[in-house]
């Protein structure tokens, strides 16, 4: 078996290897306008990571989708739960999943743009989007808990908190961890690009559409990195609380 | 108490599993259902458990009985070490010292604090008994307990079981007389 450091080393090596790939085809392309290399996207971060603006911008952008994310999450679950045990619940709500889940993002956005203005968009649509993800996979993973062992439970006349501690629970976390991966993603994509329609101030989606106005494709690019960034700590920090807290 | 079954009768996909069966079982009576495989063993204590109808007849016991069982599965939580597994059915009646030392009677001090899934198939069967024995109940039903158990740990595991019943009922299934001449127990021929 590879080592952690052998593993750690060739991952930081390929990472190496695509960050060279960069800097040669930005060198080959030549036209900052079109496409900046690695170098011009540090510049850009370093210039900008030192204002207070940047942060702000962050934490705007970061409140708005995390709070999407999270209620849809604590409502999807909920949800998930009592359609799961009650089926007219779940029958009810099949449609209006199924219209949430094939909506186009661009359609849905600019619908609650017109609902509730630029300053609280990604915040809804965050919701749209991660709703449906969590409720389905929260009824799939309570699903999938071991029949022989609720027949268990009803001979032994198990408690109901005591079921989903040691039935439940150990079913729906696989379900409920790949579906808040997926959902997550998803939020801050979809997030990201109702800012940049409705264009609230302070918000990263507002610096992506300056960057576009004024062709600045460094700024363009630091920020989708900022994002890549933001989306792969909040992932970790939300699969690490999700083991703790369930 | 006692359980009294009356012309019972299964039918599953079509196929009689039996029918016309008529048993009585009486309080602190150890009984121990013999029959060939796929006679309906099984699917009797299933019936009995509740787990599964009955296609005819009728089974009479005092309302508000309360059951524990080995399953011919152990059906344990994988997850959860044995002193969890058990203390999902004893609730609050139990301590985890309680848990804890009961356990020490049949199994390694370092198998108790293990997940489940850890431990070896015969570790998990005595996981499975012990929490039927240390479950609240009035009647103990056994599948086949002692599968995967050598000689000794059987003797021991019978030592057990008999230490812990308590004047309950026991109703087990099992192919040899050994096991029956270990628990003293009652022989019923079960024919379809």
């Amino acid at each position: 078996m590879e080592s952690k450091r052998i593993k750690l080393i060739k991952r930081v090596a390929v990472i190496l290897f695509w960050i060279l790939i960069w800097y040669i085809a930005a060198r080959i392309i030549h036209k900052s306008i079109i496409f900046v290399g690695p170098i011009d996207v540090v510049h850009s971060l370093a210039r900008q990571v030192l204002t207070k603006e940047f942060w702000i911008t962050i934490a705007y952008s970061m409140s708005r989708i995390g709070l999407g994310f999270i209620t849809a999450f604590i409502a999807g679950a909920i949800t998930g739960m009592l359609g799961y045990r009650f089926k007219i619940l779940k029958d009810l709500l099949e449609p209006v999943i199924v219209l949430m889940k094939s909506i186009p993002v661009a359609s849905f956005v600019i619908l609650a743009l017109i609902w509730i203005g630029s300053a609280n968009l990604a915040v809804l649509v965050g919701f749209s989007i991660v709703f449906p993800l969590i409720y389905v996979n929260t009824i799939a993973g309570l699903s999938n808990a071991n029949s022989k062992l609720l027949e268990m439970a009803q001979v032994f006349k198990v408690s109901g908190w005591s079921q989903f501690k040691y039935i439940y629970r150990p079913a729906l976390l696989p379900f409920l961890i790949s579906g808040c991966k997926t959902a997550l993603g998803m939020c801050w994509k979809s997030g990201i690009a109702a800012e940049v329609i409705g264009v609230p101030a302070k918000s990263i989606g507002e610096r992506l559409y300056m960057a576009k106005i004024y062709l600045n494709t460094a700024d363009l690019f630091a920020w989708t990195i900022v994002i890549i960034v933001l989306s792969a700590l909040t992932e970790k920090l939300l699969i690490y609380l999700l083991n703790k807290l369930l | 108490m006692a359980v009294k079954i009356n012309h019972l009768k299964k039918i599953y996909n079509g196929k009689t599993i039996f029918e016309d069966v008529n048993l009585e079982f009486h309080d602190q009576g150890i009984y121990c259902l013999m029959g060939a495989s796929g006679s309906g063993k099984t699917t009797l204590m299933h019936i009995l458990l509740g787990l599964v109808h009955e296609d005819g007849g009728s089974i009479e016991y005092p309302a508000g009985t309360r059951w524990s069982a080995v399953f011919q599965e152990d059906r344990l939580c994988e997850g959860f070490s044995a002193v969890e597994n058990i203390g999902m059915v004893t609730g609050k009646e139990m301590s985890k010292a309680e848990i804890i030392r009961m356990l020490k009677k049949i199994l390694p001090p370092e198998a108790i604090a293990k997940p489940v899934k850890d431990l070896s198939g015969g570790m998990k069967r005595r996981v499975a008994i012990c929490r039927a024995m240390l479950a609240k109940s009035d009647i103990v039903i056994m599948d086949e307990p002692f599968t995967g158990l050598d000689e000794a740990t059987k003797q021991k595991v019978v030592a057990f079981i008999l230490e812990n019943l308590k004047g309950r009922m026991l109703i087990l299934s099992t192919h040899y007389m050994s096991e029956v001449n270990m628990l003293q127990g009652e022989i019923v021929h079960f024919i379809k």
